[in-house]
């Protein structure tokens, strides 16, 4: 049986990231809470969730260094998005537990199930929209109606219309039989659930999030001195 | 079990608002990006709102009449608000919620999702609260919201919010900008409702 760290600690390291985040004011906290998150994804064995974080996270710190004033407001997204990369890099994991461990966990601590399904869609279904909009542009070209990439600016009102229905009809569609599917599971079964995975809370997985506690109040505590 | 009446809410509406709530989110954020390149910064506090209401107004009008149960201008706005929580926009989440309740009050009654322009009010609620999530602080807490906003933004873009949101009228031009993509998005909506989902019978 494959064994995942419990999304409930999964979401308590998320938690304290995020504080840790909302408090932090220098630039060396938020290095240091960055290179705490890739510790805690190595430990995880996520070496490549870990190198692709730390590349991103550098080169937006190179954008803001190099061009500090040149963006305007996208430069405020940058400043934002690389202040959140220690929170995006432990969502990844989250993001990579099954839907079904993170249905159980949910139980688990008996959140509403109507929360716990909305929360498993928001997960699955992002990665879903950037596939169905591919999809829906290779059916447009297909019929020949915004042959290049740039006819989409050329054409904004006829892209809005081709692209607009068949996203809303998909959406119907997906948001149909993906209903049928979780009733055909049982997802409406109101007795006690249970799940392939192992989630269990092991000494190992308490001690990583015990330690990235630690790590995130010694950040805010002895950082802001730094 | 979740469906136990006819006003209660059933697996597939659940399902549906939040595939609908990420389409939404996820076009707000490309709006809100590429407006700030093309229309300058400047240009997109006063815009993005109103262009994020016209591409998402079609997305929100048919989530809506599919669903058309209690809490849909709450929960689109809660979860929105989370999402925006999760990217650090702490003021955004509170705003977002606060205009989910506002908006949800506004929608008492019966059938208040299937009509156009009951519909139209929910959405206002929850695009107004976009824009209302910078200018509502720089009003009742400016100089905490600027402090904050000063660790993730640099000098000129705080005189740009300033530029923006310090006036009466620069507020009223994005509320205005925001109604008028409201009603042309719902509209929209309304006719791909009536011209495609409803004949399809989807």
């Amino acid at each position: 049986m494959k064994h995942f760290q419990d999304p409930r600690l999964t979401l308590g390291g998320l938690f304290l990231t995020a504080i840790s985040i909302l408090f932090i004011n220098t630039s060396i906290q938020i290095h240091l809470l960055m290179g705490i998150s890739v510790l805690y994804l190595l430990s995880l064995n996520k070496f490549r969730e870990a190198i692709v974080y730390t590349s991103i996270y550098i080169l937006l710190w190179g954008l803001i260094y190099v061009f500090p004033s040149r963006f305007g407001d996208v430069g405020v997204v940058i400043m934002v998005t690389s202040k959140m990369m220690p929170m995006v890099a432990i969502g990844t994991v989250f993001i990579s537990t099954p839907a079904d461990a993170i249905m159980l966990a949910g139980h688990k601590i008996r959140l509403p199930q109507a929360i716990i399904i909305a929360i498993c869609i928001l997960l699955r279904f992002s990665s879903v929209i950037r596939q169905e909009m591919h999809r829906i542009a290779q059916g447009i070209r297909a019929r020949g109606l915004l042959p290049h990439w740039y006819s989409v600016i050329l054409h904004p009102a006829r892209s809005y219309d081709c692209f607009v229905l068949p996203l809303i009809i998909r959406g119907l569609r997906l948001s149909t039989e993906l209903t049928c599917a979780a009733q055909f599971r049982g997802i409406e079964n109101s007795t006690s659930r249970t799940c392939i995975y192992s989630i269990a809370v092991t000494a190992k997985d308490l001690i990583r999030t015990v330690l990235h506690g630690i790590a995130c109040v010694a950040v805010l505590w002895f950082g802001r001195n730094l | 079990m979740l469906k136990t009446g006819t006003n209660k809410w059933t697996l597939k509406d659940v399902i549906t608002l939040a595939i609908f709530t990420v389409i939404i989110f996820v076009l707000l954020m490309i709006v809100m990006v590429l407006s700030n390149i093309l229309l300058t910064p400047v240009g997109a506090y006063f815009a993005s709102p109103g262009i994020s209401a016209l591409l998402a107004g079609p997305f929100y009008m048919v989530m809506a009449n599919k669903i058309s149960k209690r809490g849909v201008v709450f929960l689109i706005c809660t979860i929105t608000g989370l999402l925006f929580l999760a990217i650090g926009q702490v003021y955004t989440f509170v705003i977002y919620f606060i205009f989910g309740v506002i908006g949800e009050l506004c929608m008492l009654g019966q059938d208040a999702y299937l009509k156009l322009f009951r519909n139209m009010v929910g959405f206002l609620f929850y695009m107004v609260a976009l824009s209302a999530a910078a200018f509502i602080p720089m009003i009742l807490f400016r100089e905490q919201f600027l402090a904050w906003y000063s660790t993730v933004g640099t000098e000129e873009v705080i005189s740009t919010l300033i530029q923006v949101y310090g006036s009466p009228s620069g507020i009223l031009i994005t509320i205005a900008l925001t109604g008028a993509g409201t009603i042309l998005g719902c509209m929209i909506g309304q006719r791909i409702l009536n011209r495609h989902v409803k004949k399809a019978r989807i």
